[in-house]
């Protein structure tokens, strides 16, 4: 009779502990893409948090189904697979409806469809009012992080209107010295707010 | 400044604001993280450091952090094994650290 055979090595290793083991990333590697993982776990649906992202970012590398180009550094490489993951999971998130429906359409009879106007109207391609809602609360927590800061809220205004930064210099009225202090200061805060306890994202 | 009233607005713009942000912290030295992992109180030189949650030990704590899983293991892979009903009760009969025939106790017992 055949029997399961208990494993050699019980313990999971986390992607991101194999991704060390490999010299992949090293430890301060692993605390930028942490903080680039949150902020990017920003709005996302509460069942993706940033773990998520970033464990799967690493898994796609470490098992090949993305490969980095030649001249890129491993970090960026990473920040963007974590970009386009957090796309993917609003993508499905929004097709939820859409694959629905489409099963419905392929289930009933072509005749049956045209009778109800439901289904004879085109989809709307714009974001639901849930995910503008979220946004729209995401923006704010944002603009709550930098509250103290009145050239920061300016800055964080131009970059989400996208503009450039000698645009929101103009716009704002700030020297580049300033401007530059600025973005330091808001780096080093997203610093502190990546690497605090992660009870939140 | 202005903000068009279209309805994909925020979605665009905390899209925009994201991107730009990531783009600071690809460009932070790395002394800056760990002078900001030092601010919150962190040692990212040790292995433990709380700054490492989530990267080389889970965020949440899992059932396996309190209880031993192995028996409950071992039992699941019995459970699923390809044997039949009766081997398993067999088996089970023949682990039994009691006879299961009773047997009458003597006066020296009481």
């Amino acid at each position: 009779m055949p029997q399961i055979q208990p494993m050699e090595d019980s313990r999971v290793i986390m992607p991101t502990e194999a991704a060390l083991a490999v010299k992949l990333v090293t430890d301060v590697d692993l605390l930028r893409l942490k903080t680039i993982a949150r902020l990017h776990a920003r709005g996302l649906p509460p069942d993706v948090g940033w773990e998520d992202l970033l464990q799967e970012a690493i898994s796609r590398v470490l098992v090949g189904s993305r490969r980095k180009p030649e001249g890129l550094p491993m970090v960026a490489f990473l920040a963007g697979v974590i970009r386009s993951l957090r796309a993917e999971h609003w993508r499905r998130a929004l097709g939820g409806t859409g694959h629905k429906q489409a099963a419905w359409i392929a289930t009933t009879p072509a005749n049956s469809v045209t009778e109800d106007p439901q289904y004879l109207e085109p989809h709307d391609p714009a974001p639901d009012p849930e995910r503008v809602l979220s946004a729209l609360q995401e923006l704010s927590a944002i603009e709550r992080l930098f509250r103290d800061d009145p050239t920061a809220l300016q800055i964080i205004d131009g970059l989400a209107e996208g503009l450039s930064a000698e645009q929101i210099r103009a716009c704002a009225g700030i020297s580049k010295i300033h401007y530059d202090t600025a973005r330091r200061r808001m780096r080093r805060l997203l610093l502190r707010e990546g690497l605090t306890s992660c009870s939140r994202h | 400044m202005l903000k068009t009233l279209a309805p994909e607005w925020p979605v665009s713009a905390l899209t925009r604001v994201l991107d730009a942000l990531e783009k600071d912290l690809l460009e932070a030295p790395d002394e800056e993280i760990l002078q900001a992992a030092k601010d919150l109180g962190m040692n990212p030189e040790m292995r433990g450091s709380a700054a490492f949650q989530g990267l080389k030990f889970p965020a949440k704590p899992k059932i396996s952090d309190f209880f031993n899983l192995d028996a409950w293991n071992a039992a699941t892979a019995k459970q699923v094994a390809l044997t039949t009903r009766v081997e398993r009760k067999a088996d089970s009969m023949k682990a039994l650290p009691l006879p299961l025939s009773p047997s009458r106790k003597d006066t020296s017992d009481k």
